[in-house]
């Protein structure tokens, strides 16, 4: 069956079910019970830029952190000297919340929110650019396959959902992680996704675009999915979504960006992955400590999250979430009150799988001797091993070597 | 099968008229070079060739180039364009005028509200894209603007910017790469957006100088390493903007400078060097072997293919080099090359789609924000890209995003955009006898390169029904600037 017949049906479906929330709930049956039992949705927050491993899950215990940063460190959880609100958030008596992500605790004291810290990539170049393109690939080197990790686990994995949906980008592209053989839209709102007109034009208009697209060797596939997806959405009376209550989302781009995701998820239209991205990590010059502009970037995925977390809690169970960073910054602070390109980073993980509530990976120290070249957080824990272990064991996928080529991923044990 | 270009251009041969088989009849050329808009619009025969070099010279090839370039050749043409300031540029110069901000000096321009600013240089750029005839130097100007890459929105380069568009950018977009490199070294937009007005000798600040390495002169694969960042950096120390009575101008503040030796690259440079530690490290990517090739490798893509030929490559970086990074010699190397001319489509950027509908069916626009919006949607804010590397160059970071090109077709198409208008009367004179297939064709051929395939305008056609008389050019229009062929150049 093909994805435009299967959706047909799909919505004829619709016509004789009582709805008595704000959205159909579109039965995806190829989706079956069983598919469903299948994997996790995943949901992926790019924070680009290189953000600040070492102010975000902080080493409190760490001498050389507070030496190697006067002005930027976020003080001690028990330093007196600084508003309670500014200082980090003990975690584990070493490693510190930064307070601006103070909204994320509950989730970690529900034992659903785990960091690796000292993780990354073995990329040595310092380069965003050159960074970002590998971790998408998920290759070490500029060889391997042209595609994205993320895109190469849908292509290797048919779940039987042929939802248009199944892949997003939230915003005005689709992340090079997400490139690959199986088609993936980005819509930056579900509100905004239609063609402007009256009903029948606008229809008639569709019609004849599918007519153009249809069989376009190059934007054939992605044609088809923008019209599928337009007439999915259609169905959706998405302006109307309301979150559950309690759970209030920033106006930022990344809060609405994650009301669009919340929406789709709870409508059941098929999503399987979502990638967002974030920006404006690359604190060179006043980054700021306890509060500031690093503070502020922070304090909006938090509130996000947090919301996001609490508006899709009954599905928290098959949700996994990884927010990742192409590498961490510089130990020692700059004279611009900012720090320069790192190496080492911290991935974020939730979800009701995650083995939370703890911070994982190996810790060797900040001493000049334990860092990457005298200067950074040397890497412990390679960013893949816990991307496969979540594509392994929560998106069940076992075709590893399809997703992370010439490379073994060595289980961490991060999630169950 | 041949496309209808080609069958036009061969029967223009067949009836004997070669010598304007490529250009207007002579009517035409005397409307054209008196800039008569309806002439504009005329449908040409023209060979699929000009056409498609046509396409990547401008932001979508129009009547009256086309003419021209049957007049006296495509290389010819190139060179004409090769020197935009001997071209009359008044209908455009007109059209931005009130955008004063564009000519102001930083002391000036800093007292100015910051969204005014910003707005005017975006407007301004979309308003030269489309009625600028000295087009080739407005798509090196878009080419070099991701190049050297600056974000409005960060610190002061909302207003600097606009100052680095008229001083580095425009400045040299045809000339000297090395006269460009050199005034984006003394940027102070650039110095801001990169953060070497943070780049003091007791603690160097990386940004600006790895990105002058990595992105704007050698390219990550050069060869450097950290420690050559790090030594470039403490050789930019001191290199910052001023902020007293001529603030926002370069400035060199040799209190921040650090005075020690260091050796970038291999080259020592001794202590005390002061400013001339910057002009060595100038120098020293001046003569590397890596930067040649680094630069002829995204024009070719930017011209050619997302992934050029590599021996195109190599002779333009060859041209390049032996030019002493004369911009227009690594060009010519670039069109002389078949591979140029034989190129596979290139998938239109938003800027480019945008500007290129514009033009081809001779729309009035201001550029404003209404307009400005859809790029936004399609992924292009004008200076507003963050990272320094610039929007995207290659198809996949712009093919998922379908919809908002529909949204923008349908949109024009419905004169719903606030400051844009169609101009319909021009447009019903080659719309022909008021059959949607009939508009299709004649709209066609302005818009487009190759015929739209027979069974899809069919089929299209036939789902569209009957379309209202009033409807018919609006129709026609929103579904070939929505269609697949449309997006590529």
């Amino acid at each position: 069956m093909s994805r435009r017949t299967f959706l047909q049906s799909a919505l004829a479906g619709l016509a004789f079910t009582v709805l008595p929330t704000w959205m159909p709930r579109l039965a995806f049956t190829p989706r079956t019970a069983q598919a469903q039992a299948q994997g996790d949705v995943l949901v992926c927050l790019f924070l680009r830029g290189a953000a600040d491993a070492l102010n975000i899950v902080v080493p409190f215990g760490e001498a050389d952190y507070y030496k190697q940063r006067p002005t930027l460190a976020i003080a001690r959880p028990d330093d007196t000297r600084v508003r309670a609100e500014l200082r980090a958030q003990n975690l584990d008596d070493f490693f510190g919340l930064h307070p601006a992500l103070a909204s994320l605790l509950p989730v970690w004291q529900a034992r659903q929110l785990a960091f690796v810290h000292a993780c990354g990539a073995p990329d040595e170049s310092r380069s965003h650019f050159q960074a970002m393109e590998l971790m998408e690939r998920g290759c070490e080197t500029s060889g391997g396959p042209a595609s994205g990790w993320l895109g190469r686990h849908l292509a290797s994995l048919d779940t039987g959902n042929h939802s248009p949906l199944r892949a997003l980008g939230i915003g005005e592209r689709v992340p090079r992680m997400l490139q690959g053989s199986v088609p993936a839209s980005a819509l930056r709102s579900i509100a905004d996704f239609h063609l402007r007109g009256d009903g029948v034009a606008v229809q008639t208009m569709q019609n004849a675009l599918a007519a153009m697209y249809s069989a376009d060797n190059i934007l054939g596939e992605i044609g088809d999915e923008t019209l599928d997806t337009l007439g999915l959405i259609e169905k959706l009376n998405a302006t109307d979504y309301r979150p559950r209550a309690g759970a209030t989302y920033p106006e930022s781009d990344l809060g609405m960006g994650l009301k669009q995701v919340a929406a789709l998820l709870k409508a059941q239209v098929g999503l399987e992955v979502a990638c967002l991205d974030v920006g404006g990590w690359d604190t060179h010059v006043v980054q700021g400590g306890g509060e500031g502009n690093m503070a502020e970037l922070l304090r909006d995925v938090a509130n996000s999250l947090a919301a996001f977390y609490d508006d899709v809690e009954d599905l928290s169970k098959r949700l996994s979430i990884v927010v990742l960073s192409e590498f961490g910054r510089r130990l020692q602070e700059n004279g611009g009150l900012g720090t320069d390109h790192g190496h080492g980073s911290v991935m974020w993980l939730l979800g009701g799988s995650v083995r939370g509530g703890r911070v994982h990976g190996v810790w060797r120290g900040l001493q000049p001797d334990n860092l990457f070249e005298h200067m950074d957080l040397a890497v412990t824990t390679d960013y893949r091993d816990v991307l496969g272990e979540i594509v392994f064991k929560r998106l069940k996928n076992p075709n590893l070597a399809d997703v992370f080529p010439n490379y073994q991923v060595t289980m961490r044990e991060i999630v169950n | 099968m041949i496309t209808r270009r080609q069958f036009l251009f061969m029967s223009a041969i067949a009836a004997g008229t070669l010598a304007l088989s490529a250009c207007a009849p002579a009517r035409e050329i005397v409307k054209l070079s008196r800039g008569e808009s309806d002439a504009l619009l005329h449908p040409l025969p023209v060979a699929d060739v000009t056409w498609r070099a046509l396409s990547r010279l401008t932001f979508g090839p129009r009547a009256d180039e086309i003419a021209r370039v049957g007049e006296i050749g495509l290389d010819a043409w190139i060179e004409e364009q090769f020197a935009p300031e001997r071209i009359d540029d008044l209908d455009c110069e007109l059209r931005t005028r009130g955008l004063d901000t564009l000519w102001m000096d930083p002391d000036l321009i800093l007292n100015v509200r910051q969204d005014a600013v910003k707005l005017e240089l975006q407007q301004a750029t979309l308003l030269r894209a489309v009625y600028s005839r000295r087009q080739l130097n407005e798509v090196m100007v878009e080419f070099w603007s991701d190049h050297f890459n600056i974000a409005q929105d960060k610190l002061d380069c909302a207003w600097l910017k606009t100052v680095d568009d008229r001083a580095v950018i425009r400045q040299h977009a045809l000339g000297n790469f090395f006269d460009l490199l050199w005034a984006s070294m003394h940027s102070p937009a650039m110095l801001h957006y990169l953060d070497n007005h943070e780049n003091f000798a007791h603690s160097p600040n990386e940004n600006y100088a790895r990105e002058l390495l990595e992105l704007h002169s050698l390219g990550v694969d050069a060869g450097y390493s950290q420690r050559d960042v790090r030594e470039t950096a403490r050789c930019l120390t001191g290199w910052t903007v001023n902020q007293g009575w001529t603030r926002g101008r370069f400035q060199f503040d040799s209190s921040q400078h650090d005075e020690t030796t260091k050796t970038v690259l291999g080259v020592s440079i001794p202590a005390n060097g002061g400013e001339g530690d910057g002009e060595r490290v100038f120098e020293i990517i001046r003569a590397h072997p890596a930067l040649p090739r680094f630069i002829a490798l995204k024009l070719a893509r930017r011209f050619v293919a997302d992934e050029p030929p590599p021996a195109l490559v190599d002779s333009a970086a060859r041209a390049f080099r032996d030019s002493q990074g004369d911009i227009k010699s690594a060009l010519r190397a670039i069109f002389a090359a078949p591979e140029f001319h034989n190129a596979p489509p290139k998938y239109k950027r938003p800027l480019h789609l945008v500007a290129g509908a514009l033009r081809q069916l001779g729309v009035e626009s201001n550029g404003g924000a209404a307009l400005l919006a859809h790029l936004v949607r399609m992924g292009q804010p004008l200076f507003q890209w963050a990272m320094p590397d610039g929007f995207p160059d290659r198809a996949t970071a712009w093919q998922n995003n379908l919809l908002p090109r529909w949204q923008f077709a349908l949109a024009l198409a419905s004169d719903e955009i606030k400051g844009t208008r169609v101009n319909w009367e021009s447009l019903l004179s080659i719309s022909g006898d008021g059959s949607l297939r009939a508009a299709l064709d004649g709209l066609g051929l302005v818009l487009l390169d190759a015929e739209l395939p027979r069974d899809r305008i069919d089929a299209a056609v036939a789902r569209l029904g009957s379309v209202s008389p009033d409807h018919v050019v609006q129709t026609a229009i929103a579904l070939l600037i929505a269609s697949p062929q449309y997006q590529w150049r």
